[in-house]
């Protein structure tokens, strides 16, 4: 298992937060829309 | 507090005052395409951009369109300042040859840059190539900064536009205000930022014995290209670390004058280039009233407070001021000038130490923040956030009354308030829930600089800041992987998740027809409705931040009075 000081276990996990965070984001002008 | 240090503040501000007509004259003129003094220079190089990026300037786009352009540009800008930073060694304008830079590190950098926050997890001069400062954290000045301008005009085009469903073209306002607003004022103010002795250069940094016989690196390199910008897109982050408390970035009295002045400039030229929008300008007066009592208080309170100096060190028997943190050739009043203007608006800049400031000194900056930074505010986000401020304005003078709300003519209903609640909302979230988890983690604790209520201060200081996309900090929180991620997400999403609700708010405005006025109406341009304004902003952030403040710098001023500190 990879340690979480790991810089590459780190870069691959910043990279998969951040898809996440702007897919939430395009989630959240969906979720505007139906206010 | 001295005569001469109220003068400062008066000279900062009448100066701010007589920039605002001309200023948001132009900005109105540059942003509906009409012909200003300097188009026939700009002219050509923004009709080149629009066709080399193949955009049609006369193709408008709806709310949601202008949302996810917003999104995509900082999801771009985010991979390509990311991808510098973790590459700097392999790349040019690096003569101190300085690494790349951790992945954590890196990350929270560029949202830090792109969401125009410039939190600083590092120290610029012992960290940053040239190209980085340049190309990187200097380029996301500009267009971040140029991004809030061009949400705040979209948002004034909803509401003087009637029956429409576009707000304008995302990447057209952007352009605009950069090489049309923020470029020109750069050069002219990086000019007069050089003649004050802010370097340019690209040279590696000189060693200099000092007189203990020690050898001292002496930084430089192109900061007073970065340094005005730095101000007048409110970003804040500094070239060096001690930012605008180091000689090299604020080497004189007129640097810091410059520094301020611009730092409020188009904040406060916004609100009459709003006047001009709806073709009220007692419109854009009222919020520049509003902004300006919420200015001149903090002011009072701050610079009060540090004048005061701190019981404890007078009870050694040294009388005066609180000088601890401060540049001695700015004195107390500058710098509590500083900082208060520093966090009216989203600047984050500082020229002395915040953390360093009275337990009452220092809550007046982060109170600033915790209003939603709507005091002139970050270039563009301060309109948009006090327009969120005033939609529940109205709404609850409506319900004073018994009248369904409106705001120049338009009825503000249920989808408007829900969207400005939900704006208002989402700030405090961001700040307090993380503020809470950290307050229980090691690693959240691990590398604060300050223990007991003074810690708790500079911890919710600092999720205060990167909420609101300010960037200042009580010094001394160092980086970890928690605080690095915990941040980078707060600054994001304390950016967009605004962004996007006023952008709703605009696109549910666009639309809506006129009704006409009647003697019911509430009238947005008295002093009614300024007060009023001014009491729900000062509420909503009281009520929501309040309980928090209690724990940190509110005890710990009560207890500096019994001479304890923390």
């Amino acid at each position: 298992m990879p340690s979480f000081t790991n810089p590459a276990a780190v870069e691959i996990g910043l990279l998969v937060l951040s898809a996440l965070s702007f897919w939430l984001l395009d989630r959240y002008v969906a979720g505007c829309a139906k206010i | 507090m001295t005569v001469i240090g109220w003068i400062q503040a008066a000279v900062v501000f009448g100066l701010v005052c007589l920039l605002v007509k001309p200023a948001g004259i132009y900005m109105a003129r540059v942003f509906e395409g009409d012909r200003v003094f300097l188009t026939p220079v700009l002219g050509p190089v923004e009709r080149l951009i629009y066709r080399v990026s193949r955009i049609d300037p006369q193709r408008e786009m709806g709310w949601k369109g202008y949302a996810f352009a917003v999104i995509a540009f900082s999801l771009v800008g985010f991979a390509y300042l990311y991808a510098l930073l973790r590459l700097q060694a392999f790349l040019p304008l690096n003569p101190q040859r300085f690494g790349n830079l951790a992945p954590d590190l890196a990350w929270n950098t560029a949202i830090s840059f792109v969401t125009n926050t410039n939190w600083q997890f590092y120290g610029g001069e012992s960290t940053m190539s040239y190209l980085s400062q340049m190309a990187g954290l200097a380029w996301h000045n500009f267009v971040s900064a140029g991004t809030g301008i061009a949400i705040a005009i979209a948002l004034m085009r909803a509401l003087a536009r009637r029956g429409m469903t576009t707000i304008g073209n995302f990447w057209v306002d952007l352009t605009r205000a950069c090489i049309y607003v923020l470029l020109p004022i750069a050069v002219a103010g990086a000019l007069l930022l050089l003649w004050q002795g802010i370097p340019q250069n690209f040279d590696a940094y000189p060693a200099a014995t000092t007189f203990e016989g020690v050898t001292q690196s002496i930084p430089q390199g192109p900061m007073a290209s970065q340094e005005i910008i730095k101000e007048l897109g409110t970003n804040g982050g500094g070239f060096v670390n001690a930012n605008s408390a180091a000689p090299w970035e604020n080497p004189t009295g007129l640097s810091d004058l410059i520094e301020l002045v611009t730092m409020f400039m188009l904040g406060g030229a916004l609100t009459y280039t709003f006047g001009r929008y709806v073709k009220d300008q007692r419109q854009g007066w009222a919020l520049f009233a509003a902004m300006t009592v919420l200015f001149a208080g903090g002011f009072v309170v701050a610079y009060g407070a540090e004048a005061a100096g701190n019981p404890a060190i007078h009870a050694l028997g040294l009388q005066g001021g609180n000088m601890e943190g401060k540049e001695t050739r700015f004195g107390i009043a500058a710098s509590a000038l500083f900082a208060v203007m520093t966090t009216d608006t989203s600047c984050g800049a500082v020229n002395a130490m915040h953390d360093s400031f009275t337990a009452l000194g220092g809550l007046v900056p982060m109170f600033d923040m915790q209003m939603g930074e709507v005091v002139f505010g970050g270039v563009g986000s301060g309109f948009y956030g006090i327009m969120y401020d005033t939609v529940l304005t109205v709404f609850i003078a409506g319900l004073m009354v018994g009248r369904t709300p409106e705001y120049l003519g338009k009825k503000i209903e249920r989808r408007e308030v829900l969207l400005a609640i939900l704006a208002a909302l989402i700030v405090p979230v961001l700040a307090l829930v993380p503020a809470g988890i950290a307050s229980v983690l090691p690693a959240g604790l691990a590398t604060l600089n300050n223990g007991g209520l003074h810690g708790f201060s500079e911890l919710l200081y600092a999720y205060s800041s990167m909420a609101n996309n300010n960037g200042s900090a009580f010094a001394g929180l160092g980086p970890n992987l928690w605080w690095n991620v915990s941040g980078g997400i707060v600054m994001l999403f304390g950016r967009i998740a605004i962004i996007v609700p006023v952008l709703a708010l605009a696109g549910s405005l666009v639309g809506k027809q006129a009704v006409a006025t009647t003697a019911g109406t509430f009238r947005t341009t008295t002093p009614i409705f300024v007060a009023l304004l001014i009491g729900v902003i000062v509420i909503v952030g009281a009520l929501t931040f309040f309980p928090a403040d209690a724990l940190g710098p509110i005890v710990e001023h009560l207890l500096s009075l019994q001479g304890r500190t923390f």
